[in-house]
């Protein structure tokens, strides 16, 4: 046996495995920027045009979010394929490189590289039918998505949940990844609502309006609200960590499957 | 090289596959693992790479966990499933984005075998038929000179010249630092090609011997030789009757694999089994 230097990560391995999966994928990459780029294209013209040649700011960044939530979840459920299908699987699993850089391959397509292919195919198809399609007279105004620091967080905070979820998902499953990964969250989703309601039904009695985990509970009385019982403002703020510990526990526990994958 | 030490696996709880399996193979060995369809080769064969956990004991590979799939163990295992992914890149790509992960690949070696398997160059691996496509990554398997090569049914899915081609081809690629395993249920095609046979029936491993042990051993009667009394075991070909018999006068036979294969897993083969495991100055009872 020759030992390699790190048994864990070491650079050049995981430069050799980030060069493989890309000169593998590349093809089919390319094609899915190309299909988002018309997508966009196709919408935001269609947007443009039913308001003469004018696309507001709000509607540029309502389109922003849209497509960047669901093409990241789409692209992010993709991303571990070639560990659910067997033939793929067996050069995948068996080739020698660690599982975390084998991980982190992944990782980065799916977060990093596709955040700014997506903000850059963004930009420059809103530009284009701004600019193109703006009339006479009217100087278009481009989105700017760091404009509004509270909601870039709150952004941030979703897509990485998402991104989490769905990585979850596409190392779980073996095949549909992004559809069956969706079908579980809102399963899961909808059970802990119906505990979280039965479970405090318990604890509070009285009749209460049904309440997510985590969230404020409403007493009522005879079908009106009468008094709600939340946390405090300054314990508020520490709930707001919720989705990123969540995040990195999810990120964590995808790594872990990958781990465990067998054939 | 590999130690299997009672292994204990299965895809149900209900209908474990192997209970308490012992298995080791060394280095320098061309090992054949025969078995009926369903008796579990390719379920061992993924216990040894790392493909599947055992339940209970243990699959190590130089002394690792088989499980851990580490970069060092890897690096020093090629495994070619029965159905090979060929991806959409050149063999000239595939050799440059693959190849660095084998620190003893030669690619001197790729080309001559790729000639010698008559493999066209130039078109993308999916391409390929099959069969092209699959004797691609036999040359890929024999070029990347790891010490533990590990091929489930190789022979499937090549014509006979490419079979003739793979044989001679893998038997010069053997070496002492190499140990390699085949999975077949085409006993014919792995004779002349193995030293050692395994066979794997009735969730156990039933036979772990070398060739020219069985040939000292054991003698393949035909004809009329085979209808005397005191075989192990009798079965008819083409040919004639046929028998296993104990090689009491010392004189090689040529050892049938695939009469040997259906005395042990064909009705009573106790006698067999407990003939061959005993030493050889034992008389028979």
């Amino acid at each position: 046996m020759n030992p390699s230097s790190n048994q864990t990560f070491s650079f050049p391995r995981f430069a050799r495995l980030f060069s493989r999966h890309t000169t593998e994928h590349l093809p089919g990459y390319g094609m899915s920027v190309g299909v988002l780029a018309g997508f966009l294209l196709l919408l935001l013209g269609l947007a443009a045009y039913s308001g003469n040649g004018v696309l507001s700011m709000k509607g540029q960044a309502e389109f922003f979010v849209f497509f960047l939530l669901i093409s990241a979840i789409i692209f992010t459920s993709t991303i571990f394929s070639q560990f659910g299908e067997k033939r793929q699987a067996t050069v995948a699993l068996l080739l020698p490189a660690s599982h975390l850089e084998k991980y982190l391959v992944g990782w980065l397509y799916s977060m990093p590289i596709f955040l700014l292919v997506f903000t850059s195919v963004f930009y420059a198809v809103d530009a284009l039918v701004l600019y193109g399609g703006a009339p006479a007279g009217h100087t278009p105004e481009l989105l700017n998505v760091f404009g509004n620091a509270d909601a870039v967080k709150a952004m941030a905070g979703l897509l990485v949940l998402l991104h989490a979820v769905w990585l979850c998902g596409a190392i779980y499953f073996e095949k549909t990844h992004f559809i069956k990964t969706g079908f579980a969250l809102f399963t899961l989703l909808l059970g802990l609502s119906l505990v979280n309601y039965q479970a405090l039904k318990v604890l509070v009695g009285g009749e209460l309006r049904p309440a997510p985990p985590f969230t404020t509970l409403t007493l009522m009385e005879g079908g009106t609200h009468v008094y709600n019982l939340g946390l405090p403002m300054s314990s508020m703020q520490w709930l707001s960590y919720l989705p990123l510990g969540l995040t990195l526990l999810l990120w964590v526990a995808a790594y872990f499957r990958l781990t465990e994958k067998q054939l | 090289m590999v130690r299997i030490r009672n292994l204990h696996f299965g895809y149900s709880k209900k209908h474990p596959l192997f209970q308490a399996l012992n298995l080791s193979l060394d280095r320098g060995h061309i090992y054949g693992l025969l078995g009926k369809n369903g008796a579990g080769k390719t379920t061992l064969l993924k216990n040894i790479v790392g493909l599947a956990f055992p339940w209970q004991g243990t699959c190590l590979i130089d002394e690792q966990p088989a499980a851990a799939r580490k970069p060092a163990v890897l690096e020093d295992l090629f495994f070619l499933p029965e159905e090979v992914y060929a991806p959409a890149l050149t063999a000239e790509q595939f050799v440059a984005h693959t190849a660095g992960f084998y620190p003893r690949f030669s690619t001197e070696q790729l080309y001559e075998y790729l000639e010698e398997l008559e493999v066209p160059r130039g078109q993308k691996l999916n391409k390929f038929s099959h069969g092209q496509q699959k004797k691609f990554m036999i040359a890929f398997a024999l070029a990347a000179n790891t010490g533990l090569l590990v091929l489930d049914e190789p022979t499937n899915g090549l014509d006979i010249p490419s079979k003739v081609q793979f044989r001679k081809i893998l038997a010069s690629a053997l070496s002492e630092e190499r140990c390699m395993v085949i999975s077949t249920h085409q006993v014919r095609d792995l004779e002349s090609l193995i030293d050692t046979v395994v066979v794997v029936h009735n969730r156990e491993i039933v036979l772990n011997h070398d060739i020219d042990q069985l040939a000292e051993r054991l003698t393949f009667a035909r004809g009329a030789a085979a209808e005397a009394p005191g075989a192990f075991y009798q079965g008819a070909s083409v040919g004639g009757p046929v028998a296993i018999r104990p090689n009491e006068a010392g004189a090689y036979s040529r050892v049938d694999l695939e009469l040997l294969f259906n005395a042990l897993t064909s009705g009573d083969a106790t006698a067999l089994h407990t003939y061959l495991n005993q030493p050889r100055h034992e008389s028979v009872q």
